[in-house]
């Protein structure tokens, strides 16, 4: 689960300072503030490929920062397509590298898919920070009506379902936090047959021993209920 | 009194037999639209003109003025200067074939080192319209810089930035700020730069 989020997030071929980038565009207007792109967008590098109807760079007159163009604006129909296959769809992202932060929203939903598994939410947001000239993601966080499905890897197969409010991944540290104000969080994993039902869950990874562990926090039931089991089918159908 | 009545009656009678004799037919109006137009000078041909002049080693410069005075300079093997005359405007658009342009996009200062930011781009054909100073290229390679000094470059020994083919560009240098438009542009961009 948490590798996924971690390999997608990362990879977003505007935050990566070290390669080549190629950009297309129908139409290109550059006023000496603002850059627009329109029509069939493209960016791309060695790690991906992403496309949009519409992009906006806006420039950093005052230069705060070392980047020309702090603050980028996609819009409409944005498709990531990674190096490894993996698939990221919603309607726009903006990024700010002045706040060292990036914000993603679907409509109706931000939704990627790879080989790892498949994370659904309304928006969600990057936090990075610059270690030596690179980008690192620091925090994650998935809004609303979020779902997460781990298949695994293929040495590790998983078969592990969640659905929440919230979702906070802290890529470092190697943990992910999963809310739910109104109802509760639902982890289900289909391979340990385990269900978990709480306030809060968080799981961990170990960097050492690459051991998972997963703790429920509030109100821990581990049978689900009849309405959090019809959700949970209601949810993954598959 | 009967004297004015009757001066009527007969002005009344002749003007009903014209109406009858000689009616206003759908051609007389025809007619009348034809000489209208003909009348109007905006649509008069005889008052367009045009002539031409051909030039060689053509080099424009042209000081623009954004934050500080920025350099450009337009270069051609060959052009053809077009005057179109109508109704006391002259139109004067310059046809280049192979150009060449410098353009300096912002001249800063990294810590006490002067530093500019410069495009260089070829072109098969261009226009230049000297009446709203719109340079159109078509066909065209585009190169960024990034090089000491605040000089106009003469020379672009370092590699380049970002380089760029589109199938045309265009910008004006009316106005406070430079307009730059590219059609079916594809620009690679060093890492470094992450900049159009």
């Amino acid at each position: 689960m948490k590798k996924f989020l971690y390999v997608f997030f990362l990879s977003f071929p505007f935050c990566l300072p070290a390669f080549e980038t190629v950009v297309e565009s129908d139409e290109v207007h550059y006023n000496g503030e603002w850059i627009t792109l329109t029509g069939h967008v493209a960016v791309e590098n060695t790690m991906g490929r992403v496309t949009a109807e519409t992009a906006t760079l806006k420039k950093d007159a005052q230069k705060t920062t070392k980047i020309d163009f702090p603050w980028i604006e996609l819009k409409h129909a944005v498709c990531l397509t990674l190096a490894d296959g993996g698939l990221l769809q919603c309607d726009s992202v903006f990024l700010d590298y002045t706040q060292m932060t990036s914000f993603f929203y679907g409509k109706p939903q931000v939704t990627y898919k790879g080989t790892l598994g498949e994370i659904y939410a309304d928006r969600a947001q990057v936090d990075y920070q610059e270690i030596e000239g690179k980008l690192e993601a620091t925090k994650v966080t998935l809004f609303d009506n979020v779902r997460l499905v781990n298949m695994g890897s293929e040495e590790k197969p998983a078969f592990q379902y969640a659905l929440a409010d919230e979702v906070y991944y802290f890529p470092q540290e190697q943990v992910t936090v999963l809310e739910s104000k109104q109802s509760k969080v639902l982890f289900y994993d289909k391979l340990r047959d385990m269900q978990l039902s709480a306030r809060t869950v968080r799981a961990h990874r170990d960097p050492v021993t690459h051991k998972e562990s997963v703790q429920g926090v509030g109100d821990v039931r581990f049978v689900f209920g009849p309405e959090e089991l019809e959700k949970i089918k209601q949810r993954f159908p598959k | 009194m009967y004297k004015v009545i009757a001066l009527l009656i007969g002005c009344a009678i002749i003007l009903g037999m014209g109406w009858v004799i000689w009616p206003i037919r759908d051609k007389d109006y025809a007619l009348y639209d034809e000489l209208l137009k003909s009348s109007n000078p905006e649509t008069q041909e005889a008052n367009l003109s045009y002539s031409q002049q051909k030039r060689e080693g053509v080099s424009k410069q042209i000081w623009y003025q954004d934050d500080s005075p920025l350099y450009f300079q337009i270069v051609s093997d060959e052009s053809e200067l077009f005057f179109f005359r109508q109704n006391n405007t002259v139109e004067v658009v310059e046809e280049l074939g192979k150009v060449t342009c410098v353009m300096q996009e912002e001249l800063y200062f990294e810590g006490t080192k002067p530093m500019q930011k410069v495009r260089y781009l070829e072109a098969e054909r261009a226009s230049y319209n000297y009446n709203n100073q719109l340079f159109v290229a078509e066909e065209v390679e585009l190169w960024k810089y990034q090089l000491e000094g605040h000089e106009p470059p003469t020379h672009f020994h370092s590699p380049a930035v970002m380089h760029a083919k589109a199938q045309s560009i265009e910008f004006t240098l009316k106005g406070e700020k430079l307009n730059f438009v590219a059609h079916r542009m594809k620009a690679t961009v060093n890492g470094k730069e992450r900049s159009l």
